[in-house]
């Protein structure tokens, strides 16, 4: 026992408590980059926010920018999608994202996870084109219409979660595969494992998500949204009746909070 | 109020049924009340149909198909039913306060039909080596009649055959506790030991996670081998005896806790706190914690057991912790389980013996110290290894399966017991199989600790991690003798598929 490699850190000294932690916590980088992506979104929509308010205030209504070019929008709404979709997903994969490091040898098990991820964002990055050049081609520029689409997109949002197609989804979130242990076939395996449950999550979460893009990725809206994820999450067999409400009382105050 | 003593059922009735032989009370008084709560709707809490759904229904799936308009509302059915909770930490809790408040629920029907007001659940004890026929159902479960002429309600038909005529239906490993009860650890770990009581997850959760050590067996291994309604999740709670086989696993929990003093259960709140709901004898919901129903006898519903006593000496040596005390860090007392080797592709089993090798790599994470514990696993006595057998999945109702280590080839695996590494119970095969809304379908998991094959093959001389190979074994106990004699055929062996098989060092 004397050889073993955590005497190698000093008693309870920080560095050994920090890589025993990352011994049992495979996914923390994971959950890092959520939290950088979660400050970049929230960066940039204060920045949107205090240049716009500095522009109204110093009455520069000559000198605005033109606005950029439907490409330029499109690629500007996929970045902010994919931010969301780690800041607000990845999370909700933490367990199999340790799953996958626990079942890949020591040594290559950031790699699976690298390639669990890589797999994970797949779906949501195909989903994510869909997503940015329909808002960026169709998305109203008046209050009144965002309001209405937002209320269109909040009642789906509130219907798919109770339907039987969610409901196995959002079961199948919690899912396993065999992952072979070395080669290209491992790659393979953390590849199909990340797609398959970023599918299902995708299934699960699509209309909520579709929401927060509809929003602007507000943080207030996201933040709502990832609290309905997580809690869904932990209690698969709620009642979908109640995190339908849930989702469609919280998604008001959101809607409030995003308008006001 | 008065605590309920639950009693050995072998205690109570002779082990086998000669004609004529009177029904002792508790269990005549039992198969009334059964037949009264049969009697009742399934919308009714204390019906005995609902009482099974709070385990698992799945609605349109034999023998799940009530008409629609005949069950409790969604919002109902979402709350209280398919809580039931396996490869989990909360499966001895949950299934604990479950048993509970179906026996108040019993004793309130035997005291309305006139019996008496202290009725107490009897426990089926099948693990009483020196008397093979308590491995035989107890005759009341399926003689064709009661006392009183009327047909008995604890009948079950469809169990394995042999079952409802008296036979001895499990072997000494079906209902082996010397593995389950040494464990020292309560709280298991994915890859790693799964503990006596399972490992740490949420509440109704997927995952992919092993069952505890008395969830396999002789948890598993006798719903299986009881078979029918007792082999799934979804039909198990139909069968009278699921309550009694239930109420001794619960026992069981007992008596691990009575064994040494290091045997304790969780402390964590998440484990302590979490609330399960259910309805009592008036149908009026109640929310209860593992913490309330730690001490039986001061519990809400007080209970106690006639014999607690262990069957296995204590164990001795303590509870391994060298990762975390070599640290300096209590942030657990478990070691981090370390993968050295899996197979790539899966295995289908047929029901006929079958063979896997593991390629094994050198541990170079938590496990390295151990390096040589996989080369030379006696140098490390507390090092441990760990066979997984991840993602088994199948269709239909399957008899589990024995698995050995590196038999020598052409030997019958059944001449080596000291090569046994343990039963993979298919209880609940279909169901977690079956990708919907109560489970993500990717299988049953196991976790099978080989240390102890290992170190006997080291001291032969004959352990090479670079030659790990695995033998399944169709579990066919040859102590059924309507079985052996070629009287009943057994139903043809489903195939089993076996995701992988891997090796952890802990």
């Amino acid at each position: 026992v004397s050889a073993t490699p955590a005497s190698a850190f000093s008693a309870a000294s920080w560095t050994g408590r920090g890589r025993l932690i990352a011994w049992r916590h495979p996914e923390w980088w994971s959950l890092a980059l959520s939290a950088g992506a979660a400050a970049a979104l929230v960066v940039a929509h204060t920045r949107v926010f205090s240049d716009a308010s500095i522009a109204a205030s110093a009455g520069h209504h000559a000198s605005s920018p033109a606005p950029p070019s439907i490409a330029t929008a499109a690629t500007i709404a996929l970045a902010q999608w994919l931010l969301m979709v780690v800041a607000m997903m990845v999370p909700l994969a933490a367990g199999a994202i340790r799953t996958t490091a626990a079942r890949s040898l020591w040594r290559r098990r950031h790699r699976a996870i690298a390639a669990f991820l890589a797999g994970y964002l797949a779906p949501w990055a195909i989903a994510g084109i869909v997503v940015s050049i329909g808002v960026t081609l169709w998305m109203p520029s008046n209050s009144r219409a965002i309001a209405t689409t937002t209320a269109v997109a909040l009642a789906i949002a509130a219907l798919w979660q109770t339907s039987p197609t969610k409901r196995r989804a959002l079961m199948a979130c919690h899912g396993t595969r065999p992952l072979a242990p070395a080669g290209w076939i491992a790659v393979r395996d953390g590849l199909r494992y990340g797609a398959s449950i970023g599918g299902h999550c995708l299934t699960s979460c699509w209309a909520l998500m579709l929401t927060c893009a509809i929003l602007g990725h507000h943080p207030a809206v996201m933040t709502a949204a990832a609290a309905i994820g997580a809690a869904e999450r932990m209690t698969p067999r709620a009642d979908a009746r109640t995190t339908s409400t849930t989702l469609a009382g919280l998604a008001m105050i959101s809607l409030v909070v995003a308008l006001a | 109020m008065a605590v309920r003593v639950r009693k050995n059922i072998w205690t109570l009735q002779p082990l086998t049924a000669a004609p004529g032989t009177p029904w002792d009370p508790t269990v005549e008084w039992y198969a009334r009340a059964v037949r009264a709560m049969q009697a009742r709707p399934i919308k009714s809490p204390t019906s005995w149909k609902y009482q099974a759904a709070i385990h698992e229904y799945e609605n349109g799936t034999a023998p799940n198909t009530e008409p629609l308009n005949t069950l409790p509302s969604s919002t109902e059915r979402a709350r209280f039913w398919t809580q039931c909770q396996h490869n989990s930490w909360f499966f001895l809790p949950w299934h604990r306060i479950y048993l509970a408040y179906f026996e108040q629920i019993v004793a309130a029907t035997v005291a309305g039909l006139g019996g008496p007001g202290d009725w107490a659940l009897p426990y089926w004890n099948y693990s009483d080596l020196s008397k093979p026929q308590t491995r035989s159902l107890p005759p009341a479960f399926f003689l064709a009649k009661l006392p009183d002429g009327s047909p008995n309600p604890l009948l079950v038909p469809g169990r394995r055959p042999g079952a409802n005529t008296g036979q001895i239906i499990a072997n000494a490993t079906h209902v082996d506790l010397s593995v389950c009860l040494a464990d020292p650890e309560f709280t298991g770990q994915p890859g790693g030991n799964p503990g006596f009581g399972g490992p740490k997850t949420a509440f109704n959760h997927g995952g992919g996670f092993p069952f505890g050590k008395v969830e396999g067996t002789p948890h598993g291994s006798m719903h299986v081998r009881v078979g029918g309604f007792m082999g799934a999740f979804n039909s198990a709670g139909l069968d009278p005896l699921f309550w009694l086989h239930h109420c001794n696993i619960d026992r069981l929990w007992e008596v691990w806790r009575k064994i040494s003093p290091t045997h304790k259960d969780p402390v964590d709140a998440a484990w302590l706190s979490q609330s399960f709901e259910f309805h009592d004898a008036n149908g009026v919901v109640v929310a209860q914690m593992p913490s309330q129903f730690q001490s039986i006898k001061t519990a809400p519903l007080p209970y106690d057991y006639d014999d607690v006593s262990s069957p296995i000496a204590a164990p001795v040596g303590p509870a391994a912790a060298p990762i975390a005390a070599a640290a300096g860090v209590t942030v657990s007392s478990q070691k981090i389980p370390e993968m050295v080797g899996a197979t790539s592709a899966p295995v289908v089993l047929s029901g006929r013996p079958a063979t896997v090798q593991i390629a094994v790599d050198t541990p170079v994470g938590p496990a390295a110290a151990a390096a040589g514990v996989a080369l030379a696993p006696a140098t490390n006595p507390d090092a441990q290894l760990y066979l997984n057998i991840e993602n088994v999945t199948g269709s239909g109702e399957a008899e589990s399966y024995q698995v050995y280590v590196n038999v020598p080839s052409g030997d019958d695996p059944h001449t080596h017991p000291e090569l046994f590494a343990g039963l993979l119970p298919m209880f609940g095969l279909k169901e977690a199989s079956r990708a919907g809304g109560n489970h993500p379908g990717d299988g049953l998991h196991y976790s099978l600790g080989i240390g102890h094959i290992a170190r006997h093959l080291q001291a032969q001389g004959r352990w090479d991690p670079a030659d790990l190979r695995l033998t399944f074994v169709p579990d066919v106990t040859t102590e059924e003798p309507a079985i052996a004699a070629g009287n009943v055929a057994l139903a043809p062996a489903q195939p089993i598929r076996v995701g992988r098989v891997s090796l952890y060092v802990a």
